[in-house]
């Protein structure tokens, strides 16, 4: 894999760990950016030999690097200078959402379907958290909450 | 090599379990990371959408986090048989309707709604916020800004077995905003 490659390969499941596991977009580009800039570094260095390795790595330098372990402001200096354009994050690829298309989605749910879905991704409530406010089990949180996004995913053409 | 569940997914962008398992998966496997991009656009979406206006029931915990998060509520709590006059102005982004009842024995509660005496819809199954036995809905100031003056009437219903059982009715003497000539 030529690091192209490991760029476009790579870059969009970075930018998904940052997005789940950073404060917003902008950090999570920042994340692609430190993490690509080390596995290159790692790669020419010659220390990620099997190819089949090169997916853990990046993934253990994700963690590394989002836990703030890992310090290499010069080196990723030089290395953005050379490759900026190969590092930038490419947001033409990513899944774009209408926004009101969903408002119409979401709208068009059942009303527990709907009060579910605001709660677990807007609220950020947990299943169990959201069983014990409605009075339902777990289980069936995630039940209805599944059946919802199935439907709004069909309903935004993802499905 | 077997890929990530549907529920694997929506649990990951819902922040629940260990994130671990589903990206050692995904970090290798093409087609689960796309999945998983694709499930999460539309997860992180949702509060976009919420913030723009969307009617919907909820819960007390709900609607303090809509109102942290900047959006104005107009409240109006009624009691069983209760009556107010309501209103919206261009100020407001939600108005939420608290109605008490005695919903303890109710496993499923509609609303049904009338204006001026003729029905407009049946809000089937609606969430009740157990830890305060409340229905609370919450409107989109948009849709209720184009209301005209009205008397409103929602009465909850408890689902048995397929059977009505009628337990509160709530009524809203709605004037419209008007603007200053």
């Amino acid at each position: 894999m030529d690091e192209a490659e490991l760029c476009r390969t790579f870059a969009p499941r970075i930018r998904l760990y940052g997005l789940r596991h950073l404060d917003g977009a902008a950090a999570a580009d920042d994340l692609v950016q430190e993490v690509l800039v080390i596995v290159i570094e790692a790669v020419r260095a010659g220390r990620v030999r099997e190819p089949e390795r090169i997916a853990s790595y990046v993934l253990g330098t994700c963690r590394q690097v989002a836990q703030g372990g890992w310090r290499g402001e010069r080196r990723r200096g030089e290395l953005l200078a050379q490759h900026g354009e190969l590092l930038a994050p490419d947001p033409s690829r990513e899944p774009v959402i209408d926004v009101d298309r969903l408002r119409g989605c979401l709208a068009a749910l059942a009303e527990r379907e709907r009060t579910i879905v605001v709660l677990s991704f807007y609220d950020e409530r947990d299943a169990d958290d959201i069983a014990i406010q409605l009075g339902m089990t777990s289980g069936n949180v995630r039940v209805v909450r599944h059946r919802a996004v199935a439907r709004l995913r069909a309903c935004m053409g993802d499905a | 090599m077997s890929h990530l569940a549907e529920l694997e997914m929506i649990a990951y962008w819902a922040r629940e379990g260990d994130p671990a398992p589903v990206e050692d998966h995904a970090f290798a496997c093409d087609a689960c990371a796309r999945s998983l991009e694709r499930f999460g656009a539309i997860a992180r979406a949702i509060p976009d959408a919420v913030r723009r206006g969307l009617t919907t029931g909820a819960i007390a915990g709900l609607v303090a986090r809509m109102e942290r998060d900047g959006l104005r509520a107009r409240h109006y709590r009624l009691a069983p048989g209760g009556s107010v006059q309501c209103t919206i102005t261009p100020d407001d982004d939600l108005l939420v309707a608290w109605f008490t009842a005695d919903l303890a024995n109710a496993a499923r509660v509609d609303a049904t709604w009338t204006m001026n005496g003729v029905p407009i819809g049946r809000f089937e199954d609606i969430a009740i916020d157990r830890a305060h036995e409340l229905a609370i809905i919450s409107i989109d100031g948009a849709m209720a800004k184009a209301w005209p003056d009205h008397v409103a009437i929602v009465t909850l219903v408890a689902v048995d077995d397929g059977a009505d059982r009628p337990l509160a009715a709530y009524t809203f003497d709605h004037t419209a905003f008007k603007a200053p000539a």
